[in-house]
C-alpha cells in the first residue's frame, strides 16, 4: 500500500473515508478466502513531495568548485615589511647600470653610443633625403612612374658630368651639404 | 615658444596658468575670475624653491671659497616616485655632463624630464648664481617625492570596478660648483674586522678602580 500525502486536507479526508469503505468491502468480500494479492494504490493527481536526496555521494565525484579550491591557493602569510621591500627594490641587480659606451660624434659634437649612428647627423640626413624625395615626387608626378635608369642629385651650380650620361637628374636648390660627397 | 623652453618650469606654469583650470581653481576658489592673473607670486613656494633665496654674509679674506649651490625642482611630474627614484639614484654624485650623457641614452620616461630639469638648473646657475663654467657642476643631491595623487574609477568586466590612483611625483636636484667628490672606498671585510677589534679593545670595566 502506498500512502500519498495530499496537500488538500478536505480531499485527504474524502480519500480516507473512501479508502476505509473500500477496505471494509474488500475484507468482507474475501473474509473466507485468502488476503487480496493485489494492493490497491491510490492514484492522486497531486504534487508528490519526495524527500531531498543526499548529495554527498554526488559531490565527491564532481571536481571541487572554485570556492573549495581557494583554500589551496597560495597567499602571503605575513605583510612584507618596508625593510624587506627596500632590500628587494634597491639591490644592485635592480639599479640602473652606468653606460660606458657613450662617445662624442666627431662630426657634430653631440653624444652618441658607440654602436649606434649619431642621432643629430641621422636627423640631418633624413631631412635632406625627404627634400630630395619631394623633388622626385614632383618630377614623376604619380605612382609607378619610376624610370629604369639611375638618379643623380645635383645642387646649385653643378653640371652633369660625362659619367652622368643617361641618368635621371634631380635638382636641389641649395648648396651641396658637406657630408654629401659628389662622385 | 623659445622663451617658455628657457625659463623655469614655475614661470611657465604662471604664464600658462589658464590652460590648467584645476590648478587655478584650487589656488583661488573664492574668486574664480581673479584666476586670470595667476602667477608664481600667488602660488605657495615650496621649501626647496626657498633654499635658493638664502644669502650668506660676505666671506672673510682668509676663508676658503664657498662653492655655489643651486636648488631646482619640478613638481607634479606624471610618473611614479619609485620608478623616478632609480634615475635619481643613477645620477647622484655624478658631474653634470656625465649625468646628462647617461640620461640621454636611458629609455625611461623620467629620464627626459630629469634631463630638462638639469639643463634648466645649469642655465639658472650660469645666469643667476655666479657660476663661471657650466661644466664645473656636480649633483650633490637628487631626490624624488610623492606628488598629489588623484583617484579614478577603473572599469572591469561584469560591472565590477576598481579605484586607481593617478600617480605623480616631484623631482629635486641640488647642483654644487666644483668637480664631483671622489667615491668612498667600499667597506671591505678587513675594515669591518679592524673596527670590531677596535671596539673590543676600547671596552672598559664599569664601577671598578
Amino acid at each position: 500500500l502506498v500512502l500519498v500525502f495530499s496537500p488538500l486536507p478536505r480531499l485527504r479526508g474524502l480519500l480516507q473515508r473512501c479508502w476505509g469503505r473500500l477496505e471494509r468491502d474488500v475484507l468482507s468480500g474475501l473474509s473466507g478466502g485468502q488476503s487480496p494479492p493485489w494492493g490497491p494504490a491510490l492514484a492522486v493527481q497531486a504534487p508528490v513531495f519526495l524527500p531531498q536526496p543526499v548529495n554527498d555521494t554526488g559531490e565527491s565525484n564532481e571536481a571541487p568548485s572554485l570556492l573549495d579550491s581557494i583554500l589551496w591557493m597560495a597567499a602571503p602569510k605575513k605583510r612584507r615589511t618596508i625593510e624587506v621591500n627596500r632590500c628587494r627594490r634597491r639591490n644592485p641587480q635592480k639599479l640602473i647600470k652606468v653606460k660606458t659606451n657613450i662617445d662624442v660624434c666627431p662630426e657634430c659634437g653631440n653624444l652618441k653610443q658607440k654602436h649606434v649612428l649619431c642621432g643629430y647627423c641621422y636627423a640631418k640626413v633624413k631631412a635632406e633625403t625627404r627634400m630630395i624625395r619631394m623633388e622626385i615626387r614632383k618630377k614623376e608626378g604619380g605612382p609607378f612612374n619610376a624610370p629604369t635608369v639611375e638618379t643623380v642629385v645635383l645642387y646649385d651650380g653643378e653640371k652633369p658630368t660625362v659619367k652622368d650620361e643617361g641618368k635621371r637628374i634631380i635638382e636641389r636648390a641649395r648648396k651641396r651639404p658637406s657630408w654629401f660627397v659628389q662622385n | 615658444s623659445l622663451r617658455c623652453v628657457l625659463a623655469g618650469g614655475a614661470w611657465v606654469r604662471g604664464l600658462l596658468g589658464w590652460v590648467r583650470p584645476e590648478r587655478w581653481l584650487a589656488s583661488s576658489s573664492l574668486f574664480p575670475l581673479s584666476c586670470i592673473h595667476t602667477s608664481t607670486s600667488l602660488q605657495k613656494l615650496g621649501k626647496w624653491e626657498k633654499k635658493n633665496r638664502i644669502v650668506y654674509p660676505p666671506q672673510l679674506p682668509g676663508e676658503p671659497r664657498r662653492p655655489a649651490e643651486i636648488h631646482h625642482c619640478r613638481r607634479d611630474i606624471k610618473y611614479s616616485k619609485d620608478k623616478m627614484w632609480y634615475l635619481a639614484k643613477l645620477i647622484k654624485g655624478m658631474s653634470i655632463d656625465q649625468a646628462l650623457a647617461q640620461l640621454e641614452f636611458n629609455d625611461k620616461k623620467g629620464a627626459k624630464v630629469i634631463k630638462e630639469v638639469l639643463l634648466e638648473a645649469q642655465e639658472m646657475a650660469v645666469r643667476n648664481h655666479n657660476v663661471e663654467f657650466k661644466s664645473n657642476l656636480h649633483i650633490a643631491e637628487s631626490m624624488t617625492g610623492r606628488g598629489r595623487y588623484a583617484k579614478r574609477i577603473r572599469y572591469h568586466g561584469k560591472g565590477m570596478f576598481g579605484i586607481m590612483k593617478i600617480v605623480r611625483c616631484h623631482y629635486f636636484v641640488k647642483l654644487v660648483e666644483g668637480p664631483p667628490p671622489p667615491p668612498e672606498p667600499r667597506r671591505t671585510g678587513f675594515d669591518q674586522a679592524k673596527e670590531y677589534v677596535q671596539q673590543l679593545r676600547s671596552r672598559t670595566l664599569v664601577n671598578t678602580l
